[in-house]
């Protein structure tokens, strides 16, 4: 994954070594200029398509990862087109984590907006002219979606060294750090932070079954990253914004819950 | 018709990217479409970019690639036409 701003000055070491290069996804967060360069930073847009036209002029195989945000939701049959003439492999779409500061600049969709966002990417895969995916974190209707991490076949490697259980909101830590952070590679070896890793994924998935079976699988749940990223409690931020809609949906979820457990009690 | 003492200036909308020194790839944000220069079109691509006159930019050729006058005259007037043509550069005046 890449923004290009470095890839002009790093593709030279790419095109020597192709015989190992599968390629390489730009961060695109908008088909038009102005909705990426608002959700970055100016000229940034630029930058991408610069780099793209590096992997065309060296044909280096190239693709893009858009996340949507409820600044950009109008532009995903936009990016596949762009995609395909701009000569991408593939345009893959992921889902923004909502933090306090996403929520601040409005950028948050619902959970409804969301299922909605993914029904039309979903209907758009079958008719494109290039490969479309979409990233972990979309709704699932198991409970045991594996990402990657917790298929053990990545690891997320955050930028200070950490080998971090979840990739979601990396650099954010819950009140319990140790629960998501398996340790520094600069204390520790990769094999001890992967045999810790390990570990943890068991405990993790663990937790999960017990919940599932007390029925405390709530349906925001099957979104996945957004399962870890609460039971890992990294959302603790977005509480200062109580009609957050993914926090409103929680209690909503919550109440309905009492009332069929209440429900339950007064039938027996 | 272009002539060897007008200017002419990117457009807005192109993106370049120079590759090693002896290429340059452009790309048109609004029709999307990939253009290769060659070293030459580099040369003079550089030259629109700087400012210069055609006329500048064909003695800047004559002395890096050690060719006559004439065809250097040629190169850019003719590079310049299609690139207006594709709406890659602009004449300024």
């Amino acid at each position: 994954m890449s923004n290009g701003s470095t890839f002009p000055q790093i593709y030279p070491v790419i095109v020597t070594r192709r015989r190992w290069f599968k390629g390489v996804t730009f961060s695109l967060d908008g088909a038009r200029e102005e909705t990426h360069d608002h959700l970055r930073d100016a000229g940034s847009y630029r930058q991408v398509l610069k780099a793209a036209s590096i992997c065309v002029a060296r044909s280096l195989p190239f693709s893009f990862n858009m996340v949507v945000t409820a600044r950009n939701r109008q532009e995903i049959e936009e990016m596949v087109e762009l995609a395909n003439k701009l000569g991408s492999h593939g345009v893959r779409f992921g889902h923004l984590m909502p933090t306090l500061n996403t929520a601040l600049r409005k950028l948050d969709l619902s959970p409804e907006e969301r299922r909605e966002i993914e029904g039309k990417i979903w209907a758009l895969q079958k008719n494109s002219p290039v490969p479309i995916g979409m990233a972990s974190g979309y709704y699932t209707a198991s409970p045991f979606f594996a990402c990657g991490p917790l298929a053990m076949e990545e690891f997320n490697l955050d930028c200070t060294g950490n080998l971090t259980l979840c990739c979601q909101l990396s650099g954010i830590s819950g009140p319990r750090p140790d629960t998501d952070l398996m340790g520094s590679l600069q204390e520790m070896s990769l094999v001890e932070a992967c045999e810790r890793f390990r570990q943890r994924v068991g405990i993790y998935l663990e937790d999960k079954r017990s919940r599932v079976s007390r029925g405390e699988f709530g349906e925001l749940d099957y979104f996945p990253c957004w399962y870890c990223v609460k039971y890992l409690d990294k959302v603790q931020g977005l509480q200062q914004i109580p009609s957050h809609p993914w926090l409103h949906s929680e209690r909503r979820e919550a109440k309905s819950n009492d009332y069929i457990r209440a429900a339950g009690k007064d039938a027996s | 018709m272009i002539t060897l003492e007008q200017r002419a200036r990117t457009h807005p909308d192109v993106v370049d990217t120079e590759l090693e020194g002896r290429e340059t790839v452009l790309l048109h944000l609004h029709t999307k479409l990939y253009y290769s220069l060659n070293a030459t079109g580099t040369c003079i691509w550089q030259g629109v970019k700087e400012g210069l006159t055609l006329q500048l930019i064909s003695q800047r050729l004559q002395k890096q690639f050690v060719v006559d006058a004439g065809p250097a005259d040629h190169s850019v007037l003719a590079l310049v036409d299609e690139l207006c043509e594709q709406q890659l550069v602009q004449i300024v005046d």
